[in-house]
């Protein structure tokens, strides 16, 4: 009899501790969840702020070599007025024919520019070059995270009027560096081609759900 | 003395037999509660996992009022860690659904998955809107991630918008 009972108590007592165990580990599992879930409420929030932004509705948006001519030294260009702001510089080839174009100032322009060689320096032989421009709109803009957290620049975008009228911009396309990261206390500046036909107010920078707003000057 | 013996013999066979019975329920029941909980506390991480944001100009949301019926133009970021299904938007607009009419794009147009790196552009009409330009409406959106191990999560965005266009 007293064993019957004891046998008894022992698989009673076994399954009870089974049951302890499983409930133990169920019970971790759901703290777990929940302690991660906390965790992530504890995330710190991305912060970023627009620090200026400028739209340039005639700037230089590309030149391009009409006339390679010859006997050039690499050297400078300009508009032939010398007026509106605009620069660049150019590289010749063996022939000393022009070869490549670099835009270092884009200017601002009501009409696209006569670009010229800026004959400062250049051989007396050298003639024959002639160029293309042609301009649009071109937002520059600075923009700095301002919170402790690195953005990743694929996941920020940037809209103009709010994409009313074009399609946003990921960050990463149109900003200068090679980063793909954008670091607590770094200062970014944007450098936006939009050849479209219109003006613009507003631009907007949207990362994570956040969205700040500048007018453009 | 023998039949001392018996009573014995069948007093340790049932209770071997109740304490084994009791212990083959207790054990499946807790097993059934502890599945339920773990599914359940998988569904939870998903959804948590799951969020959506609103992208763009809350003060610039395109109004279209050329076509007929009028269209709107948003954005939507996915904001969490599971791909979002762009088949299961609900949007409501001044708390009206305007589900039937909702189209959408997945910006860059290379993307064909709505990821953190992708952006939502969508359009909804509805021949009740005769909004004017600078009217603030109600926007709420609602949306499910892809099935991930088996679950759906889910997250709604609600916020006021100002029409331009």
């Amino acid at each position: 009899m007293g064993a019957s009972v004891g046998i008894g108590a022992l698989i009673v007592g076994t399954s009870l501790m089974l049951v302890f165990a499983l409930a133990v580990h169920s019970l971790d599992s759901r703290m777990e969840t929940n302690l991660e879930i906390i965790d992530d409420a504890g995330d710190p929030i991305p912060s970023f702020q627009i620090d200026d932004a400028t739209l340039w509705e005639g700037a230089v948006l590309t030149v391009t070599v009409a006339t390679n001519g010859s006997g050039y030294q690499d050297g400078a260009l300009v508009e032939q007025s010398g007026s509106g702001g605009f620069s660049g510089t150019f590289t010749v080839d063996a022939a000393g024919g022009i070869e490549t174009v670099t835009i270092t100032n884009r200017g601002n322009y009501s009409s696209p520019p006569t670009i010229i060689v800026d004959t400062t320096g250049q051989p007396i032989a050298s003639s024959g070059a002639t160029f293309s421009s042609d301009i649009g709109n071109f937002i520059y803009a600075n923009i700095t995270n301002t919170g402790p957290v690195t953005i990743k620049l694929r996941q920020a975008w940037l809209f103009l009027d709010g994409g009313t009228s074009e399609e946003p911009t990921n960050l990463g396309s149109v900003t200068s560096g090679i980063s793909t990261h954008w670091y607590p206390g770094e200062t970014i500046p944007i450098e936006w081609a939009e050849d479209g036909p219109t003006s613009y107010d507003r631009i907007s920078l949207t990362m994570k759900g956040l969205t700040m707003a500048n007018t453009l000057a | 003395m023998a039949d001392g013996g018996a009573t014995s013999f069948i007093f340790l066979t049932t209770a071997l037999l109740v304490s084994g019975l009791v212990s083959v329920v207790l054990i499946n029941q807790w097993g059934d509660m502890a599945k339920a909980s773990e599914e359940q506390t998988r569904a939870m991480e998903i959804n948590q996992a799951t969020s959506l944001g609103f992208a763009g100009d809350p003060m610039m949301v395109a109004y279209d009022s050329t076509p007929n019926p009028d269209e709107m133009t948003f954005y939507l970021q996915n904001t969490g860690t599971t791909v979002l299904d762009t088949g299961t938007l609900v949007v409501l607009v001044d708390g009206i659904t305007v589900s039937s009419s909702v189209t959408t794009a997945i910006l860059p147009a290379a993307g064909t998955e709505w990821d953190s790196e992708h952006l939502v552009e969508v359009t909804v009409s509805s021949v009740g809107w005769s909004y004017a330009n600078g009217t603030d409406v109600s926007l709420t959106v609602i949306v499910s991630s892809e099935v991930t191990n088996g679950y759906r999560g889910t997250d709604t965005l609600s916020l006021e918008v100002r029409l331009y266009g």
